[in-house]
């Protein structure tokens, strides 16, 4: 009778101690955290390594029951332009931080997400409210920060985490949980998560969900479901050439689903990747989608622009 | 002065329209009152909608104001001009009126509504729904040539009244009046003639005569050069000649339509696969393709220019890529993608609203949290049971629409036991302090002041706090 709900925020590290698998990075930071001083920060590394749990709990450390007010959490790729992220900025580093601490945090996530000239413009916000703020940036990869933000950030790499480590948090959690993993369900969960504990523990919670016990063909049953099963139908249905069908396919996903021509387009690639047919057909196929992906973009209408591609998947049947 | 202006009737009594229409719109309006539907007028251009409705202010002493709905674009406006029209008014909480206009309620006519939610105008149509279901004090007419561009929702919050195409009779009768009164000499037949060229349309045909006969005392058949005019019938002929010829000329036609290639588009998209297959299909979705492509850039830059180019793909284009001219009778059929792209916009809405906040609670950009939150959140509130799905819809803070939106029936479910048991967000508190039975907030809340005074022990036993919450969760709902 478990407190249930989701995993990744329920097992979310809440002080620097308990953030896994990172130890050169968190023993530097609490380095910090004991001076209560830092300087701009730049995270970097692959998703799902802590960077956003370990900007907050650095947070949670440095301000104590302050946290909330001397932090502020914005996400590049979301926040419309740097003028968006700039005002966000000016606002929030009006007032002066609360509680007695030194200065605010302003942690901006998926920071390589903007553009050259965007980065830039943040770099001069940065000046212009060093003295009451501090940056933390996050990317996937520190060549895409251009080199004045670089130069003004302490540098901290996340490494994916390690198997051992993962290994032993997923164990507790299956403990905490009460949920039955074999050994080559761990393994797989290891595997398919590629050292992202978000996605190691989001299978994890789905598996267990579905089956009694956690094993292999579970964890790779629910990373299947991440995807409609409809979208396999709908490429096989193209391909055997029957246009008005795989049409109606198509309509019913993106009513059903409320996918834009964008998620599509996007599953179709992976979909189409991983399809047992003939590498020489599948590099045709790909190319093609490519340039319907382009066209979306460039067009007015999505579903001209997809109906177009099943009727090109329609042809091959007849060769 | 436009004949149509200075004959348009003044009362009901003049307006051509079947008698059944007519005693319908007498008794809604003669019954109005706050809260009753709204009428919807639907039917082709030209059958005396805007004229009955007009005139049918004329009748009641009600003052008429005219909103093109197709003018003003943005939803905003919509609101704010109707919005003020119908509610500036005084009424008491029964809903009578206490302002000093007693009795000159003022009829607020949208025309085109069908044109709002299309296009540019997002939301267009929400405003217009939201609107109604706020009873507005004034009574309300929409007009619409097409009823099924409209959604369901707004459809059926209206009562709909549909216009037929009017009889050529029917419209040389009116003709025949005009003609009397401007004193023009003229025969039966040549207004038959012109009646017949308009295609049911009575505002084309008092146009047409106009332009034949103003200033002269005797129209006679050999004065009447008629352009032919363009009907809804006609995007039928333009498919025809698309699919069953090579003719080239199917452009120009294309050009002369009322519907933009924006709409056109559609039909050659709804009716290609009825015609082409294998490879003529794909080399004419390729021109399709390439048509969208101009509509893009018109679109996002106005360069109306661009339309030509657009509409000779979707056409000629479409039409070349044919062996042979397509044999036979096509039943074509009216493109299913403006209901669809309704839709579509609504659930893509409430997946966005959906994506913020997962994205604001799990601390994602929205881009990752539909790849990687959304599809477990949504297998978990599926598979688990309801308490424990409703400790995640409370987490999240979804709606009882957007748990509806999730998981069907069950969302519902999860809904009534999230309110059933008072479980929210306590906003900067873990997830685990966060539900508590509303009548144990209390005590929660006692144990946070305590916690407030003395930070330095908050700071050193966070966990043992935790424990806490978890242990005043538990026995709530379980108890």
């Amino acid at each position: 009778m478990e407190n249930f709900e989701i995993w990744v925020e329920k097992y979310r590290p809440r002080t620097l101690d308990e953030v896994v698998g990172q130890d050169e990075v968190i023993q530097r930071l609490k380095g910090y955290v004991e001076r209560k001083n830092i300087p701009h920060l730049l995270f970097s590394g692959p998703p799902g390594t802590g960077k956003t749990a370990t900007a907050i709990a650095l947070a949670r450390d440095l301000f104590g029951e302050n946290w909330r007010d001397n932090f502020i959490e914005m996400n590049a790729s979301d926040e419309r332009g740097i003028d968006v992220v700039r005002h966000k900025i000016k606002e929030f580093a009006r007032t002066a931080p609360i509680g007695g601490a030194p200065f605010k945090i302003i942690f901006l996530d998926e920071a390589d997400a903007l553009t050259a000239d965007a980065q830039a413009a943040l770099r001069r916000t940065m000046e212009m409210y060093s003295k009451s703020c501090r940056f933390i940036l996050s990317c996937n990869y520190v060549s895409r920060i251009i080199e004045p933000i670089q130069s003004r950030c302490a540098v901290f790499r996340f490494k994916p985490v390690p198997k051992e480590a993962m290994k032993k948090r997923l164990l507790e959690i299956c403990e905490k949980e009460g949920v039955k993993i074999t050994e080559d369900g761990l393994e797989a969960l290891i595997y398919i998560s590629g050292g992202d504990f978000r996605k190691a523990i989001n299978a994890l919670q789905g598996a267990a969900a579905i089956g009694e016990v956690v094993d292999a063909d579970t964890i790779y049953q629910i990373t299947a479901t991440a995807r409609p099963e409809e979208m396999t139908e709908l490429i096989q249905t193209a391909l055997k050439g029957n246009f008005m069908e795989a049409r109606e396919l198509l309509d019913r996903l993106m009513v059903e689903y409320g996918m834009s021509g964008e998620d599509i387009v996007a599953q179709l690639f992976r979909e189409i990747i991983s399809m047992p047919i003939k590498d020489s057909l599948k590099v045709q196929l790909i190319d093609k989608l490519g340039e319907v992906d382009f066209r979306l973009t460039e067009g007015a209408n999505e579903r001209i622009q997809l109906d177009a591609y099943l009727a090109y998947l329609s042809t091959l049947a007849k060769k | 002065m436009l004949w149509v202006e200075k004959y348009r009737p003044k009362t009901l009594e003049e307006v051509v329209a079947d008698k059944s229409i007519i005693t319908r719109v007498i008794k809604w309006a003669k019954s109005w009152k706050r809260g009753s539907k709204p009428l919807l007028l639907a039917g082709p251009p030209g059958v005396g909608k805007t004229s009955l409705a007009l005139a049918l202010a004329n009748t009641m002493g009600w003052e008429a104001v005219e909103l093109n709905a197709s003018d003003q674009r943005s939803w905003r406006v919509i609101e704010r001009i109707v919005g003020e029209g119908a509610f500036n008014e005084t009424i008491s909480d029964e809903g009578e009126f206490l302002s000093s206009r007693i009795g000159k309620l003022k009829l607020i006519i949208l025309d085109e509504v069908d044109n709002i939610h299309k296009k540019e105008d997002v939301g267009g149509e929400a405003a217009l729904i939201r609107l109604i279901k706020r009873k507005p004090a004034q009574p309300l007419i929409l007009i619409a040539n097409d009823p099924y561009k409209l959604s369901p929702e707004l459809r059926n919050l209206c009562e709909m009244i549909n216009f037929k195409r009017l009889t050529k009779q029917q419209v040389a009768r009116v003709l025949e009046r005009i003609a009397l009164k401007e004193g023009i000499k003229v025969d039966k037949s040549v207004l038959l003639k012109i009646a017949e060229n308009a295609g049911g349309d009575l505002r084309a045909a008092i146009n047409d005569f106009q332009a034949l006969a103003e200033g002269k005392e005797e129209l006679k058949p050999e004065d009447v050069f008629l352009t032919k005019r363009t009907q809804e019938k006609d995007i039928f002929r333009v498919m025809q000649m698309i699919f069953k010829t090579k003719n080239p000329a199917v452009y120009n036609e294309a050009m002369l339509l009322d519907e933009s290639p924006e709409d056109v588009i559609h039909w050659v998209d709804e009716n290609l696969p009825l015609e082409y297959s294998g490879v003529e299909l794909v080399n004419a979705y390729e021109a399709l393709s390439r048509a969208d492509i101009f509509l893009g850039r018109v679109r996002r830059r106005q360069f109306y220019r661009l339309w030509k180019y657009a509409s000779y793909l979707m056409t000629v284009g479409v039409q070349q890529m044919k062996e042979e001219p397509k044999k036979g009778f096509t039943r074509y059929r009216r493109p299913a993608v403006w209901q669809m792209l309704f839709q579509l916009r609504q659930k893509r809405e409430m997946t966005r609203k959906i994506l913020e906040k997962i994205g604001k609670y799990s601390h994602l950009s929205m881009r990752k949290a539909r790849t990687e939150m959304f599809p477990v959140i949504k297998l978990l509130l599926k598979e688990l049971d309801v308490d424990k799905a409703a400790t995640i819809a409370a987490f999240y803070e979804f709606t009882k629409e957007e748990l509806e939106f999730l998981v069907g029936e069950k969302g519902d479910e999860i809904w009534k036991y999230v309110e059933k048991h008072g479980m929210h967000r306590i906003e900067d508190e873990t997830f685990l302090e966060s539900f508590v039975k509303a009548e144990k907030e209390e005590k929660e809340e006692s144990v946070e002041e305590v916690a407030e005074e003395k930070p330095e022990e908050e700071r050193e036993e966070p966990r043992a706090r935790k424990k806490a919450g978890k242990n005043l969760t538990l026995d709530s709902f379980f108890s």
